[in-house]
């Protein structure tokens, strides 16, 4: 009994070039491989520029505000006490104009909980809820109105306690964090969420 | 190849109807919006938790407060103009306020009622007993064409889901906006509320 031998066609097409259906296969699990890879990395979007550094008085737009600060002193009285009451300490106050540029009323808190203070000498972080004694819309000489309508440009005043034990402030770097109305992870219905870091000034203190 | 072109055609016309069913599918936002009953100015609207009627709408350049004593508060400015509605409210099984008062104007924006106190949509308001008086807006004054005024219990948003609301509709065409805006007194006096 002998053993039939493989015809010559068949041999050679086992050892030929590559059949179509496996370069396809091996070009799509590369790519699928790449992308895995990438994706938790950022995926292939392009990369965030760098926060720009802005100076008193320049514009910086989000999707909910646009401020511009004009104005930042420091004072050892309380310049705006509510209901007559002055509080003792060392007050940070800021001065902006702002512009609501969303579709819906927002407050003068809504802006402040996206504002991050750091003062030097001794780069102090003032904490943005517990160090803010007051904010409210500058109007008509009274500070009893804190709503930003859209499309309405007011005088906003935010004030800050200075922490005790640090030294007295000459300048501030001010971080203005977006905020965009979309679904987020709590809830599929829209709400304001936290954003990108939009632009950092760098302010120096007045007396 | 007439089997193929079929099964194509089929298959992109099923396609087509998902997608078309995707994009006709309402958003979570409009699932879960108030339950609006619509009404126009001198029509009561009601709705499940209160009755509401527009009896009338100004436009001024500053609002001043009364006292109800004859006392006028100083002038309150406004980066656009004021709108003040006036209206006739009423719970109907408990007591509530209608604080989530806004305009809504024909570009989507929306107006939260003034923070001033003393309004009525600041106003505790018990069953069967209507409170008459002002609700207070600040807009733009290119903005009032085609604005409607779209009452709630809560000015969170989030607290409306699915509850009672009126969309009333301010008759405020193009040309009566601009009358109002061109006409708008330097100050408007508005009295408190007071129950009818």
């Amino acid at each position: 009994m002998t053993t039939p031998e493989p015809s010559p066609g068949r041999t050679e097409s086992r050892r030929g070039p590559l059949r179509p259906w496996i370069a396809i296969t091996a070009v799509v699990f590369t790519l699928a491989t790449v992308l895995a890879l990438a994706w938790p990395a950022g995926g292939l979007r392009e990369a965030k520029p760098d926060i720009p550094h802005r100076r008193l008085g320049e514009t910086t737009t989000g999707h909910r505000f646009a401020i511009n600060p004009h104005k930042v002193s420091y004072a050892t009285k309380d310049p705006a006490p509510a209901y007559g009451d002055a509080k003792d300490g060392r007050f940070l106050t800021i001065e902006f104009e702002v512009e609501n540029v969303s579709d819906q009323t927002a407050t003068v808190n809504d802006l402040a909980f996206r504002l991050y203070l750091a003062v030097s000498p001794g780069s102090t972080v003032i904490d943005r809820f517990k160090d803010k004694t007051a904010g409210f819309v500058i109007r008509d000489g009274r500070y009893d109105r804190e709503q930003l309508q859209p499309g309405l440009p007011e005088r906003v005043m935010i004030v800050y306690t200075v922490p005790a034990g640090r030294p007295d402030p000459t300048s501030l770097t001010l971080s203005f964090e977006d905020q965009e109305y979309t679904s987020g992870f709590q809830s599929e219905l829209s709400e304001w969420y936290p954003g990108d870091m939009l632009a950092i000034y760098d302010l120096e203190v007045g007396r | 190849m007439r089997r193929a072109i079929v099964g194509l055609l089929t298959g992109a016309l099923l396609l087509a109807g998902i997608v078309g069913v995707r994009r006709a599918t309402p958003g979570v936002d409009e699932v879960y919006a108030p339950i609006a009953r619509p009404g126009e100015v001198g029509e009561q609207v009601n709705t499940t938790a209160f009755q509401i009627r527009v009896d009338r709408v100004q436009v001024g350049r500053t609002v001043r407060i009364s006292d109800g004593y004859g006392l006028v508060g100083p002038p309150k400015t406004t980066a656009g103009v004021w709108v003040v509605v006036s209206a006739t409210v009423a719970a109907t099984t408990g007591a509530l306020q209608v604080q989530g008062a806004r305009l809504r104007t024909a570009d989507g924006a929306e107006y939260l009622a003034s923070s001033i106190s003393g309004t009525l949509d600041k106003t505790d308001l018990q069953p069967g007993i209507p409170a008459y008086g002002p609700i207070l807006f600040e807009i733009p004054p290119g903005r009032l064409a085609g604005a409607v005024l779209s009452v709630t219990t809560h000015a969170v948003k989030a607290l409306d889901h699915l509850g009672p609301a009126a969309d009333i509709d301010l008759g405020l065409s193009g040309v009566y906006a601009k009358r109002l805006v061109d006409h708008a007194p330097q100050s408007l006096t508005v009295g408190k509320v007071r129950e009818l």
